[in-house]
């Protein structure tokens, strides 16, 4: 009976601890990652089409807005960098648009709230990234990026569309 | 008898136990705290001068060796990026300063 009893207590104290130190109650508060703005994502329609990531970021339209953006954010003037961005929509013909977004701030941008054209839907987004520099991040007073995209940006996507970014490593960065 | 010998046992386990739980806040075997560590990090982005800490919260991530301090956009629409600061839990240095964009 002591025996069992002893069985009984040690087995219930290593089901505590392993309790305890379960990823659930050891977890850290969330991190960086926060949800579209649902008032945002409210607005945008279901997807009803296939395009795939690599075919939206290689469209025409959104490749020639892309390279406009990348010229308008001023990457090589280190005082006036900024971000800038748009949304891709695509119509009910299944073309694809661009509208761009208010110029942004040296590393982030806040879009507008999206407008697709009458029957078409957001299909994603693209924005630059002025700041990493090759190869190892490090721009010109020595400040350290990462390469994007941020968790800030991947939580910020409207869910089910393509994010796009663009920097000058010249690749774009599908997320 | 028999109950003080129970009792002898329940009372190490419940110390096993409690000494098993992780506490908040706390400085992992000494140390700065993790309000400490928030503190040196804020410092040293804004000394640093590449991006202002309006408009962003503060999170913290208990690293082995380290704090990782960072401080995400408030806003949740904001396409951006963060300072990131690692903060060594012994000694308070800033053993690492990175941005995202």
């Amino acid at each position: 009976m002591k025996a069992s009893w002893r069985s009984f207590i040690a087995l219930l104290c290593v089901l505590i601890a392993c309790i305890a130190w379960s990823p659930a109650v050891v977890a850290l508060p969330a991190g960086t990652a926060v949800g579209a703005d649902p008032a945002v994502a409210s607005q945008i329609s279901p997807l009803a089409d296939n395009k795939t990531p690599e075919q939206i970021a290689n469209d025409p339209a959104v490749k020639a807005a892309m390279a406009a953006a990348w010229a308008d954010s001023s990457a090589d003037n280190a005082t006036t960098r900024h971000e800038e961005g748009g949304w891709i929509y695509e119509d009910a013909d299944g073309n694809l648009s661009v509208q761009r977004w208010p110029a942004g701030n040296r590393s982030s941008i806040d879009p507008l709230p999206p407008a697709p054209p009458p029957g078409g839907k957001v299909v994603g987004e693209f924005h630059t990234h002025p700041n990493w520099h090759p190869p190892d991040g490090r721009d010109e007073a020595g400040k350290q990026w990462k390469k994007g995209p941020s968790d800030e940006d991947k939580g910020a996507k409207l869910p089910g569309t393509t994010g796009i970014v663009t920097d000058r490593s010249g690749n774009v960065t599908l997320y | 008898m028999q109950i003080r010998k129970h009792g002898i046992w329940l009372l190490m386990g419940v110390t096993m136990i409690m000494l098993t739980f992780p506490l908040a806040g706390c400085t992992g075997g000494g140390g700065i705290t993790s309000e400490e560590a928030i503190t040196i990090a804020t410092e040293a982005v804004e000394n640093d001068g590449v991006m202002s800490l309006d408009g962003r919260t503060t999170e913290v991530e208990d690293e082995l060796t380290y704090w990782h301090v960072y401080f995400p956009f408030s806003s949740p629409i904001t396409r951006g990026g963060a300072p990131h600061v690692f903060v060594n839990k012994t000694s308070g240095a800033v053993i690492d300063l990175y941005y995202t964009e």
